[in-house]
């Protein structure tokens, strides 16, 4: 398969192109990044493992569509940038936090570091939502996918109502969330 | 709190960029002079992030399942990229390293130095499993590298359902045991049948006739591998240049 085809696959849900092509460029990536950026075994991989992720984000949101180059040299491209910012941020080269990062490059304003205690209910809250919901939200919000290819996925009559049960779950959501957030001493606004 | 549902509708295409100019103008003023509102934006932005967080934190772990994976077939991982090591080790071994590819390689030394196990990326979150089926027992005695078992297991799958993933691991598996000319069967079976893993079946299948010394069956797969831009050119270019 070319890298187009291979895009092409892991856009509509090809696990299996993103697994090979995380162990394919894994050792040159990591070689490269201890390197050139004197960073840890460790860092190197966790550093990979977020190139990857928001590879896979700009396949799945349209933004990578058709490569200009090879798949390594754009992976490599996201890396330095990665790299770079985790150095500029800290300062200095210190180990990167994956889940910290992974807040920031998911909000929509990166500036905004959401509150902890109030981030930790949603979390709790979304757990709790049950299935269809849960995957039917993550299907809209992160893989932002239409509401026509949810429908096909998830077996719904049509786009309509799979719009309705979206919006049923998120109504449920901001029920649960709020009911936690009752119960639970927290003093901060939202 | 019962929420206006026009201003949930509303926060909705704000957070798809599908506000026209006036509408992004409005809600940034309401968000400024209206508590109530803002502090349903809020809610809803921290729930909307919340789900793609916890989304993208599932890919990680796939991520991370991939790599313990790797790092648990570490001899056969390092032997793949035996080139990265030497130059670690000294400046001695890079200029080997180096010097190596213009030797001409036996088949079976290029087998050994470019196989690796296919990683099992067709059945990974297999962990609690209490009532396991015979797929997932399967795929699990492969990750334990109990590959005689794995084979076993794959072959009995496959007699009742098609199975890409299965038949691949079958193939690496027979490979791994020896049993090459089976594996062979496996890997051409495989590329008659799966679009999907034809590519990935042609290179194994190349690799499956370097181990038998079958160098002429070798090179065709290998110059068809290298000849589009995919995961296993480089490979395959390299293996090609050895052969010379």
């Amino acid at each position: 398969m070319a890298d187009d085809q291979i895009i092409a696959k892991i856009r509509n849900g090809g696990q299996a192109e993103l697994a090979l092509i995380y162990e394919d460029y894994r050792a040159e990536f990591i070689h490269w990044m201890t390197r050139e950026y004197h960073c840890s075994m460790d860092d190197s991989k966790d550093i990979y493992q977020l190139t990857i992720l928001i590879f896979y984000d700009n396949v799945r949101s349209g933004k990578l569509e058709h490569l200009v180059s090879s798949v390594k040299t754009y992976l490599f491209g996201i890396g330095k940038n990665v790299a770079r910012e985790n150095i500029r941020k800290a300062k200095r080269n210190i180990p990167i936090s994956q889940e910290k990062w992974l807040k920031e490059y998911l909000i929509d304003e990166p500036n905004e570091v959401p509150d902890e205690n109030l981030f930790a209910i949603a979390k709790k809250v979304l757990e709790n939502l049950g299935q269809p919901c849960q995957q039917l939200v993550e299907l809209f919000y992160y893989e932002k996918k239409s509401m026509e290819e949810i429908s096909i996925q998830l077996n719904y009559k049509n786009a309509d109502t799979a719009k309705n049960q979206k919006c049923k779950c998120m109504a449920r959501l901001r029920s649960l969330f709020e009911k936690e957030l009752r119960s639970t001493p927290v003093n901060t606004l939202l | 709190m019962k929420q206006p549902l026009h201003d949930i509708d509303l926060i909705e295409r704000y957070f798809h960029n599908a506000l026209t100019t006036e509408e992004a103008h409005n809600l940034k003023d309401r968000l400024k002079k209206d508590f109530e509102f803002q502090k349903l934006f809020n809610q809803e932005k921290l729930l909307v992030n919340t789900i793609r967080f916890q989304a993208a934190k599932k890919d990680l772990d796939f991520l991370k399942d991939i790599e313990n994976s790797l790092q648990k077939n570490k001899t056969s991982y390092i032997r793949k990229h035996w080139y990265y090591y030497a130059a670690a080790a000294s400046v001695a071994l890079i200029a080997l390293a180096l010097w190596m590819p213009s030797f001409n390689q036996k088949p079976e030394e290029l087998y050994a130095a470019y196989f690796s196990p296919h990683p099992n990326i067709f059945e990974v979150t297999l962990r609690g499993e209490t009532d396991p089926t015979l797929r997932t027992q399967a795929f699990q005695a492969y990750d334990q590298a109990n590959y005689e078992r794995a084979a076993t297991l794959f072959a009995e799958l496959l007699k009742a359902n098609n199975d890409p993933g299965a038949l691949m691991l079958l193939g690496n598996s027979n490979l791994i045991l020896n049993r090459t000319e089976q594996a062979k069967q496996n890997f051409i079976d495989l590329i008659a049948s799966s679009d999907d893993l034809d590519l990935h079946a042609k290179w194994y299948l190349s690799l499956s006739y370097l181990k038998t010394g079958e160098t002429a069956q070798a090179k065709n797969l290998l110059n068809e591998v290298s000849g589009t831009e995919n995961i296993y050119t480089v490979k395959a270019r390299e293996v090609l240049e050895k052969m010379e």
